[in-house]
């Protein structure tokens, strides 16, 4: 292993390329270092990283970053954030959103994280993960973070790619199309079609109550179908997301019948989206405009006693929204905005084929609108304060202020520190407020919005030009938490407001460390405890482990390893018992394939020490708890040409 | 069930793996690096535009010199010592600041300082079909034409290159430079 160069001053145009792209400066441009001064713990995933550890799903690339406890229950991939991750909740508290677009749908209010999310993970740009409360810019559902994606652009593929991978346990090929071209009029266009077909692998499950265990033979299978088309010119882009995945069902989730084949979930999401972003007044305003439309589709046919049940919960949307950011006044970095969402058509239905009298259709509608002002004042060179407040109303909740504060502090040219706090909100989504069948769920039409506060300090220090490092400690409180209960007049199930806040204290300490052969290592650890009540929550680990290492294997050109290791600690079931603490290990080679121009092949070991895990369940479900999957690998082939 | 003694085997797997990941991270944040000047950005920039000029080929040239022009305000200053009289192969980087467009045309390479890119326009214009390498550190302006432009991303110098235009301009720029490139426009 070479040594890192000295960066004496002098010598610096002895150095390669590769070596001065490493080193990070000092000083920078105004206009550039608040970029970096982003007003929260911001973590930044590269299409490299993604490359590098052979991630499958956005849940899997977000799990690598600290303060991140995924949970899987063979349905649904589930993000944690910082202590939360409840059981049964689908991500509601964080905000997904593609090139700005919000993917989280009108009925469930879903986060997508796992093979549902529509957008393939190997289209992504980079995704932004800003942990801690959003909704001073982005409004309703970023309580616990916003994940933001910025997908490729055609010049990227700049002709085509194909890619095909097949993977070992769960017997699933997947494969994926993608053309695209930056013309010279400057148009840039990109599409790509992905694929996917699992028969599963046959798990063993046991079903509670009812006293029925066995494995569940071909009842894991998963097909997910993607399409993507973005073209931009000057200052125009548009975008189509779609994606229709389909997973079956070997849990009996929603109490149905234990072992009984063909009882699935399938998600579709369209998300598309007009985009105008354009400077004026010699560059000290931009002007950014967006048109954009959503349809989810949900299908969860189920059989209860025999009977064959279907139930579905589309919505569609459409809105706008416009946002104008100023630098004209000297110091100030001026962000107003507006925004209109229309849920116009809000659907859940419950069909018993053989009863058809028990069959519901429930329909809503909801009108949303939201302004937001934003001040980022530089105060001195070395100090800047950030403040915003955005004004929500639907008439469901009623008005909402969510505001927002921050002081960023230059204390020497390595050492930055932040102080932040923020207030973000969650209005009740449909199904939560609107769904009733009387059989297990009654309505609650008087659910209010429940929020949360959060205070957080961040030090980040640049040790060396390749070494950062950050620690950050933080408390949140949520109000008026929206959580399944009993209702006392007909003993169902109902979704209410608990009038205990949940209170979360929390540390992370992370490190980035990048070596000039190539390697590099980032790293965390975290502790949380969230509580409601003096009761720990549930599926909340209080220690968090991460290691991601990445380096070029000496002697052979092109091959690269990744390894991630992450430490999760024992988190509380439903039941008062603990899962065990465990440690996962994933490994991924890519090389360059040197006879072929153009190919790149991959192997990847997931679980790689075939570790017996377990994830706690939900109150919908039999089980409390769920095996994880074990040792899979995945080879995989890309062609670029 | 498990028995009591796997039970214990699996604990103390688990705490070595835990071992082994803290023992990582400590060695990484004490491991023995040189602790070294960080350099200010336009002094990393220099090193860069040597890099640029080093990998880029001009056409035929007869001159000895390569006439190195800043157009506008010199953000570089004192650091701009570390390319004079640096040789490239063959010939001697000369700088040279002019203050009007007309002058560029006797230049090899140009760099277009933020101080008038709002001129941007008019100046590729005269520049256009020339041998001139441009240069510049401004948002999207290898986008409107300039042959290589540099920004700062998470701290670091990075640089998208329009090879169309250096094409056009008669200049070859190697690979060795365009594999290190954000984005390269062609």
């Amino acid at each position: 292993m070479q040594s890192l160069p000295v960066l004496a001053a002098t010598n610096l145009e002895q150095m390669s390329l590769g070596e001065l792209m490493n080193i990070n400066v000092i000083g920078a441009s105004k206009y550039e270092q608040k970029q970096q001064q982003a007003a929260a713990a911001v973590s930044i995933i590269t299409r490299k990283d993604i490359r590098t550890y052979g991630w499958r799903t956005l849940n899997q690339a977000l799990a690598s970053l600290p303060g991140i406890h995924p949970t899987y229950d063979y349905q649904y991939e589930y993000l944690g954030t910082r202590g939360f991750g409840l059981p049964g909740d689908f991500n509601t508290r964080v905000l997904i959103t593609v090139n700005g677009n919000r993917i989280n749908d009108a009925t469930y209010d879903q986060g997508p994280t796992g093979r549902d999310f529509p957008l393939d993970i190997d289209l992504i740009e980079r995704i932004e993960f800003i942990p801690g409360p959003g909704s001073a810019v982005y409004g309703q559902n970023a309580m616990l973070g916003v994940v933001n994606i910025v997908t490729r652009k055609g010049a990227d593929i700049k002709g085509a790619e194909l890619s095909a991978s097949y993977q070992t346990a769960e017997i699933m090929p997947q494969e994926r199309v993608t053309l695209g071209k930056q013309f010279d009029n400057g148009t840039d266009a990109l599409i790509s079609f992905s694929g996917l077909q699992s028969r599963g692998a046959n798990h063993f499950f046991e079903f509670g109550d009812s006293g029925i265990s066995g494995f569940a033979h071909r009842m894991d299978g998963e097909n997910v179908k993607q399409l993507f088309a973005r073209a931009s010119h000057g200052p125009l882009s548009f975008d189509f997301i779609y994606g229709n995945r389909r997973k079956d069902d070997p849990t009996g989730m929603f109490f149905s019948d234990p072992l009984v084949a063909g009882q699935f979930q399938r998600d579709q999401r369209l998300n598309t989206q007009i985009q105008y972003n354009d400077n004026f007044a010699n560059n000290t305003l931009n002007v950014l405009g967006r048109a954009f439309l959503g349809q989810y589709r949900y299908d969860n046919p189920m059989i209860y006693g025999g009977d064959r049940t279907l139930s579905t919960g589309p919505s569609d949307w459409h809105g706008v929204e416009l946002r104008l950011l100023s630098t004209a006044l000297t110091d100030h970095k001026l962000m107003a905005g507006f925004e209109y969402q229309n849920n116009t058509s809000i659907k859940q239905t419950f069909q018993n084929f053989s009863s058809p009298d028990e069959n519901i259709t429930i329909k809503s509608t909801v009108m949303r609108i939201g302004v937001y002002l934003q001040d980022e004042w530089r105060i001195t060179d070395t100090l800047s304060a950030t403040v915003g407040l955005r004004y929500d109303h639907n008439h469901w909740i009623g008005s909402r202020l969510s505001p927002r504060g921050a002081l960023i502090w230059q204390a020497t040219p390595k050492a930055t520190f932040k102080a932040l706090y923020g207030r973000a909100h969650r209005s009740p989504n449909s199904y939560e407020r609107d769904y009733g069948d009387n059989i297990s769920q009654v309505a609650n039409p008087g659910l209010h919005s429940e929020s949360v506060d959060t205070a957080e300090l961040v030090a980040d220090y640049l040790a060396q030009p390749t070494l950062n490092l950050r620690a950050n400690v933080y408390a949140w409180d949520m109000y008026h938490l929206i959580a399944l209960g009993i209702d006392p007049l007909s003993g169902l199930s109902q979704y209410q407001q608990n009038s205990k806040k949940v209170v979360a204290r929390g540390a992370e300490l992370s490190l980035d460390k990048t070596w000039d052969w190539g390697a590099r290592l980032r790293g965390s650890f975290g502790i949380q405890n969230a509580e409601q009540q003096n009761s720990h929550l549930p599926n909340s680990p209080y220690y968090l482990g991460k290691l991601n290492f990445s380096l070029p294997i000496p002697l052979i050109t092109g091959l690269r390893a990744g390894s991630e290791l992450q430490y999760y600690g024992k988190r509380k079931t439903l039941d008062g018992s603990n899962t065990d603490s465990y440690v996962l290990a994933n490994l991924n080679l890519v090389t360059n394939v040197p006879q072929v121009k153009g190919l790149e092949a991959s192997l990847s070991i997931y679980n790689l020490f075939n570790e017996n895990y377990l994830h706690p369940a939900a109150d919908t479900n039999w089980q409390n708890t769920f095996w994880q999957p074990g040792r899979t690998v995945r080879f995989r082939l890309d062609y670029r040409f | 069930m498990t028995f009591p003694l796997k039970k214990l085997r699996q604990q103390a797997q688990r705490i070595a793996k835990i071992m082994a990941m803290i023992g990582c991270i400590a060695l990484s944040v004490h491991s023995p690096v040189t602790r070294a000047e960080q350099p200010s950005e336009y002094r990393l920039k220099v090193a860069f535009l040597y890099n640029f000029i080093a990998y880029t080929e001009w056409p035929e040239q007869q001159s000895l010199n390569l006439n190195f022009c800043i157009y506008g305000d010199d953000p570089f200053g004192e650091h701009l010592q570390h390319l004079r009289g640096k040789k490239t192969s063959e010939q001697e980087i000369v700088i040279q600041h002019k203050n009007t467009i007309e002058d560029l045309a006797a230049c090899q390479i140009v760099f277009i300082s933020r101080s008038v890119i709002h001129d941007l326009g008019t100046i590729l214009n005269q520049l256009n079909e020339k041998p001139i390498l441009t240069i510049s550190d401004s948002p999207n302006a290898s986008l409107q034409g300039v042959v290589i432009n540099m920004s700062i991303k998470e701290g670091k110098v990075t640089f998208e290159a329009n090879i169309a235009r250096a094409k056009r301009n008669g200049l070859k720029l190697s690979s060795q430079l365009l594999r290190f490139a954000s984005e390269v426009y062609q």
